[in-house]
């Protein structure tokens, strides 16, 4: 998991609960406190799990609640921080269709080739006439997280859309299923 | 019914350059960090996938190093700002030091070079000889100092020309005619002579003219052994407008080697000039400062070893701000009151006055009041600042009765500027002059701020002090 994810979720807890929360939930997570994670290089995807725990214990949050307000962060960070891949997409649709091109962007940063390919290989995209169905596989189970996200790609182009989670990691299944569906056949709001 | 086509779908090369082309947005964005990395099977889209990834390299390659360029920068100003900070306290230091270093050796000086000129008027021929030495060699001191004092004032850039309405040839002829005496001891002829016809007054700062002129014969003299030293004055009209004067020795010369040197400071043409001849090696680059300062320069025109010099001095004679014919007469024969006849005047005029001398160093105390007392007039000392108030606020017998006070800067207790000022409070108008062994830029106005009327420096010349007294004595009875 690049660094990128980690800054995304410290800066949150400091920007939302203060530094001395930030430092309290690295020492829960055990984490370096020094440690200055780089947006484009690989980390342990144990360490930013942990991290999310400690967020929700100190915090007194749910997952779900931690997902979503992570959720919120990364994209307000995404705006900002990439925002031609908004400007390329002109609909939702177009930007999820885009998320795992995005998404392998960020593996490409990362020199090690087998933790490239793990970044690599977590999405699939199907399409159909009437919704995206994205196919997640991650030990990670981080599932929630991309329902947050697509909540607010649809929010930024205004649509509104149902989001069906038939398939979960989190249950027994292999992987994630996720169903975006737009009430018209062309896939527009 | 319709040919099914059986050419190659494009779909999965249209999907390699849409992956391609959204990877690339983060370089869009400006992250570099990041390369393209698509499964591609087809040869174009490998091609394309490739050489993206080449200008990729290069350009995170041209900006890491123009980070680093950057950085270096950055750490090469920083270092530069911070040499120029402590070049700045270093300057300052140097300053307070030369500042400090003056007074320390003027003071002393006042009381050598004064005292001297006392036992000559009392001394048997015999004596005469010994007290010239003491004389000449404290005048020599002097001179160092002040040549010192004088760079370190130009190349700090603090100091300040003040340019007047000046005849140039009556200068010319007065620095000539003080150093005729020490031509002759060397059997040397000193001579001028006009090339051209000149201006009768140019634009310029008097005393710093006097100084280059002063430095330059002074220079020929010390370096010629036999024959003569002549001034050759010559005027170049607009656009030029530049007042110049050759001075040509039969010196000793100079090889072009060694002419770059005569302008450095410090730097005689060899170390062992600086032991048969003496002198810092300053007073070329001095006199060249001061000239370039006067819109002109100083340069040697030619010189030849055993055969001797011209040096060439240039200043800008601005006479577009002086309409004026120009004259043909010699600096011989040019007119107007020399600076004797105005001192014999001026002695004249210090009879009778009573003076106040505030002084807290016994030895200047004893030269300045036989100085004045020599002259006729009468003095009362005070000893610091504080008694020279105390007079004056308790109304003393005679306060009120002083034509002008001799007021030392640095003394104990109370020192001449608290005194000067306090004084001005108290409306006492009694013309004030300072006397300070300080000679840097800045304590003239340090001293007319705090209330004084006038400045001399340390060591005190007679004739100088006589000048200066009478000068406000006779203006404060004008303005009554």
């Amino acid at each position: 998991m690049v660094g990128l994810i980690h800054t995304i979720l410290l800066d949150m807890i400091q920007r939302q609960a203060g530094a001395d929360a930030a430092t309290d939930i690295r020492r829960m997570a055990k984490v370096d406190p020094q440690i200055d994670f780089r947006i484009d290089e690989n980390y342990d995807d144990a360490e930013f799990l942990r991290l999310l725990v400690a967020t929700c214990e100190r915090l007194g949050l749910t997952q779900d609640q931690a997902e979503q307000a992570f959720a919120r962060a990364f994209y307000e960070d995404s705006v900002r921080r990439w925002p031609t891949w908004f400007q390329l997409s002109k609909s939702a649709r177009e930007f999820l269709k885009r998320q795992p091109a995005i998404h392998n962007g960020f593996a490409t940063g990362v020199s090690d080739s087998s933790a490239r390919a793990g970044i690599r290989d977590k999405f699939r995209l199907e399409e159909r006439p009437d919704r995206i169905v994205v196919h997640y596989k991650s030990p990670n189970r981080l599932c929630g997280v991309y329902v947050a996200l697509a909540q607010e790609i649809l929010e930024h182009y205004g649509e509104s859309a149902r989001i069906e989670h038939p398939r979960c990691l989190r249950g027994d299944d292999p992987s994630c299923e996720i169903h975006v569906i737009w009430p018209d056949t062309t896939g527009n709001a | 019914m319709m040919e099914q086509s059986t050419a190659p779908s494009n779909e999965p090369l249209r999907a390699a350059i849409e992956e391609i082309a959204d990877q690339l947005c983060m370089a869009v964005d400006g992250h570099f960090d990041f390369r393209v990395d698509v499964d591609v099977s087809d040869p174009s889209a490998e091609k394309l996938h490739m050489l993206i990834n080449f200008v990729l390299d290069a350009a995170r390659r041209s900006i890491e190093e123009h980070r680093i360029v950057n950085e270096e920068l950055q750490k090469a100003m920083s270092q530069v700002e911070s040499a120029r900070i402590q070049a700045e306290i270093a300057n300052r230091a140097k300053s307070e030091f030369l500042a400090n270093m003056s007074h320390e050796l003027r003071t002393p000086l006042t009381a050598i070079l004064g005292f001297a000129n006392l036992l000559r008027d009392e001394s048997t021929d015999q004596q005469r000889a010994t007290v010239d030495i003491i004389s000449r060699n404290g005048e020599h001191l002097l001179n160092v100092i002040n040549d010192i004092l004088d760079l370190t004032k130009v190349e700090t850039g603090r100091f300040r020309m003040t340019r007047s309405e000046v005849a140039p040839l009556q200068i010319i002829n007065d620095v000539i005619a003080d150093y005729r005496r020490q031509a002759l001891e060397k059997h040397l002829q000193l001579g001028s002579r006009l090339v051209t016809t000149t201006p009768p007054t140019i634009s310029t700062d008097p005393v710093r003219f006097r100084q280059i002129l002063t430095n330059l014969i002074s220079n020929a003299i010390k370096f010629t052994e036999q024959g003569s030293i002549d001034l050759e004055i010559s005027y170049l009209p607009p656009p030029a407008d530049l007042f110049s004067i050759d001075i040509v020795d039969t010196g000793i010369g100079i090889n072009d080697d060694h002419v770059e040197r005569l302008f450095r400071p410090f730097s005689q043409v060899d170390t062992s000039m600086s032991r048969s001849f003496g002198g810092t090696g300053l007073g070329l680059i001095i006199a060249r400062r001061f000239a370039e300062m006067l819109g002109g320069d100083v340069t040697i025109v030619s010189s030849e070893p055993g055969r001797g010099s011209r040096f060439r001095c240039r200043i800008a004679a601005n006479t577009d701000a002086i309409a004026r014919p120009t004259t043909s007469e010699t600096p011989a024969q040019s007119r107007g009151a020399t600076s004797a006849n105005a001192s014999e005047s001026d002695a004249d005029a210090i009879r009778g006055l009573h003076i106040l001398f505030v002084e807290d160093g016994p030895d200047n105390r004893r030269l300045v009041s036989h100085i004045l007392k020599k002259r006729g007039a009468g003095v009362t000392i005070a000893e610091n600042g504080q008694i020279a108030v105390d007079m004056f606020e308790r109304s003393l017998p005679g306060a009120d009765t002083f034509d002008a006070i001799l007021m030392d800067m640095q003394m104990p207790v109370m020192d001449g500027y608290t005194a000067t000022a306090r004084l001005r409070e108290m409306n006492v108008r009694t013309p004030i002059i300072a006397l300070t062994a300080h000679a840097m830029t800045g304590d003239r106005e340090k001293c007319i701020a705090a209330g004084c009327d006038d400045y001399a420096t340390k060591p005190i010349s007679p004739k100088e002090l006589v000048r200066i007294i009478a000068s406000h004595v006779r203006k404060s009875a004008v303005s009554g």
